[in-house]
């Protein structure tokens, strides 16, 4: 997934003009857990719905899954983009209509052309993965908790086995646990071997869970780096508020203790960490 | 999607954005009726059509509403325009002239030709006029207009407050429902529905996996609007005051007289019977 010079502006020569994306050069790396973050308006947003072609540039060009997008034009091959790049938007649980959950989960496999048969047992297969059993086929999606629907609308996605999980603040409105619940679901998808886009502006998850970081403002990107790195260093023009694991990390370090981020991820890790290095020290 | 967009609010600072809200409702209306006066001679007819042409559009060139744009948004009006060709062609019809050529063994009346004009002609200025309102006064000034003018009812009983109300919160919503709209769509597209191109069977679909989260959304949120005014102890029946007054100006006033003069002049005309033809060989 390449951009190459991608800009957008929304509704162009009217006084409601908005530059969402200015000169966007960007490659996101396959089998990564990307964390695209930003402040609000910054072009988040725009710049993922770009990989399914539900935006296209007025600018530039991108290249998806080996199709070139070019400024201006839908291009032809528009059902194998959002088939390759599933996207979850915030709040999916709004786009459920069907009458129970099994047919909403078909109804992805059956708009790309699988046959009843096909698109029923990917529908089981995508509820398993979310953690809904057999139980829930039958229900209403509208009797089902919050949490619940948003399974169910992530299963939607997941039924159309996209090669890229774009996912747009999965975890907003959602308790502690159920976001956690999500996000371990994620990041099984990418042992799996699926590339994960995440959009948030959460920087617990980022630090938890992504391998690389986007980071964007007013439209442009102003730094694509791994995660250590952006948590390591500064990015300039960006006021990063580091999340308290990370504030704890830093200050160990300064004491003369050095914490590797890729084996600490949460408290209990970093407990045991200090722990092991108290009784081997270097 | 721009076309979404049609008929609403652009800030711009024209005199005509400045005008007072009433003014504007009652010039729009006043000006539809001058629209849909019929004179008794085709001259006429077309002759009178052209002031009220130039005046439109002169009136929407200072309010910044471009005749162009809006044309090139309304391609659904040519699809109403075949049809009602040929719909009128199908009927005699000699009202206006006298008449008539041959395509083949299709006889074509000149006034057939003539009144699909006038009707397609009629709803371009209407819809000009529509736009001039809206695009140039904010939704809750123009409920407040529409509440001033249904004041004298409020002494039958009529719940003058509570219907400028209801306006006030649909006119709000229209955005936030186009953008509910927009994002289902995506959504919705992002799982493979095809909202252009497809059978009409799948078209339906389409059209089921938009409306039906669209209304749960909405309903939701009527809801929660409903609930954050009780909250907050809304009481339609207490008398109230408002932040937004509407100030009468010398601007208006004269706005006003022009437009009641034009629009009077014209009904003098029509109801005298007056012909351009006659008037021309009486000068």
């Amino acid at each position: 997934m390449k951009f190459h010079h991608v800009f957008h502006t929304y509704s162009a020569k009217t006084p409601y003009q908005f530059e969402a994306l200015r000169d966007v050069n960007l490659s996101l790396l396959e089998g990564s857990i990307t964390a695209i973050v930003g402040h609000t308006g910054s072009g988040k947003s725009t710049l993922v719905q770009h990989l399914n072609a539900l935006l296209v540039p007025t600018e530039g060009t991108l290249e998806v899954a080996g199709i070139t997008i070019e400024a201006k034009k839908t291009p032809k091959a528009v059902k194998r983009l959002r088939q390759y790049a599933g996207l979850v938007f915030q709040f999916p649980e709004y786009q459920l209509f069907e009458e129970t959950v099994e047919h909403d989960v078909m109804f992805g496999p059956l708009n790309f052309g699988c046959t009843k048969e096909e698109a029923k047992k990917r529908a089981h297969e995508a509820l398993t993965r979310v953690g809904l059993d057999a139980s829930f086929y039958a229900r209403s999606p509208f009797e089902l908790s919050g949490g619940e629907r948003r399974r169910v609308a992530i299963a939607g996605i997941l039924a159309i086995q996209p090669k890229v999980l774009v996912l747009d603040e999965p975890t907003a409105g959602l308790d502690p646990q159920g976001a956690k619940a999500m996000m371990t679901l994620f990041s099984q998808l990418h042992q799996q071997g699926m590339t994960i886009l995440l959009v948030t502006h959460d920087m617990e998850l980022v630090y938890e869970y992504a391998t690389h970081v986007v980071v964007m403002k007013e439209g442009r990107v102003l730094a694509h780096v791994p995660t250590s790195t952006f948590f390591e260093t500064p990015i300039e023009g960006y006021d990063l508020r580091l999340p308290p694991l990370v504030r704890v990390i830093h200050a160990l370090k300064k004491k003369g203790i050095h914490v590797p981020y890729e084996r600490v991820k949460d408290v209990t890790a970093l407990v045991n960490y200090l722990k092991d290095i108290q009784r081997w020290p270097a | 999607m721009a076309s979404l967009a049609l008929g609403r609010y652009v800030p711009f600072h024209s005199f005509i954005h400045r005008l007072d809200p009433r003014v504007k409702l009652f010039g729009m209306i006043a000006l539809m009726t001058s629209i849909f006066l019929r004179f008794p001679s085709v001259w006429t007819n077309l002759s009178m059509y052209a002031v009220i042409f130039v005046v439109i559009v002169s009136l929407m060139h200072v309010a910044h509403i471009r005749l162009r744009t809006m044309l090139k948004q309304l391609k659904a009006l040519w699809i109403m325009m075949v049809f009602l060709l040929v719909i009128n062609v199908l009927v005699p019809n000699t009202s206006e002239i006298a008449g008539y050529f041959s395509i083949g063994s299709l006889r074509i009346y000149y006034s057939a030709l003539l009144q699909t004009f006038y009707i397609v002609f009629r709803l371009v200025l209407m819809l000009g006029l529509t736009l001039m309102l809206t695009g140039t006064t904010r939704p809750l000034d123009l409920t407040y207009a529409i509440e001033w003018y249904l004041t004298p009812l409020k002494g039958v009983g009529f719940p003058t407050h509570e219907v400028a109300m209801t306006i006030a919160i649909a006119l709000r919503f229209i955005p936030t429902l186009l953008e509910e709209t927009m994002r289902i769509m995506k959504a919705q597209a992002s799982r493979g529905v095809d909202f252009l191109n497809g059978k009409l069977q799948e078209k339906l679909r389409a059209i089921i996996a938009l409306i039906v989260p669209l209304f749960i959304s909405a309903f939701q949120r009527s809801e929660e609007l409903a609930n954050a005014m009780e909250a907050r102890g809304y009481n339609p029946s207490a008398p109230r005051t408002r932040y937004r007054q509407l100030v009468w100006k010398a601007p208006d006033t004269w706005s006003l007289f022009f437009l009641i003069l034009f629009v009077g002049g014209m009904i003098t005309l029509n109801s005298l019977g007056f012909d351009v033809i006659a008037f021309w060989h009486a000068l």
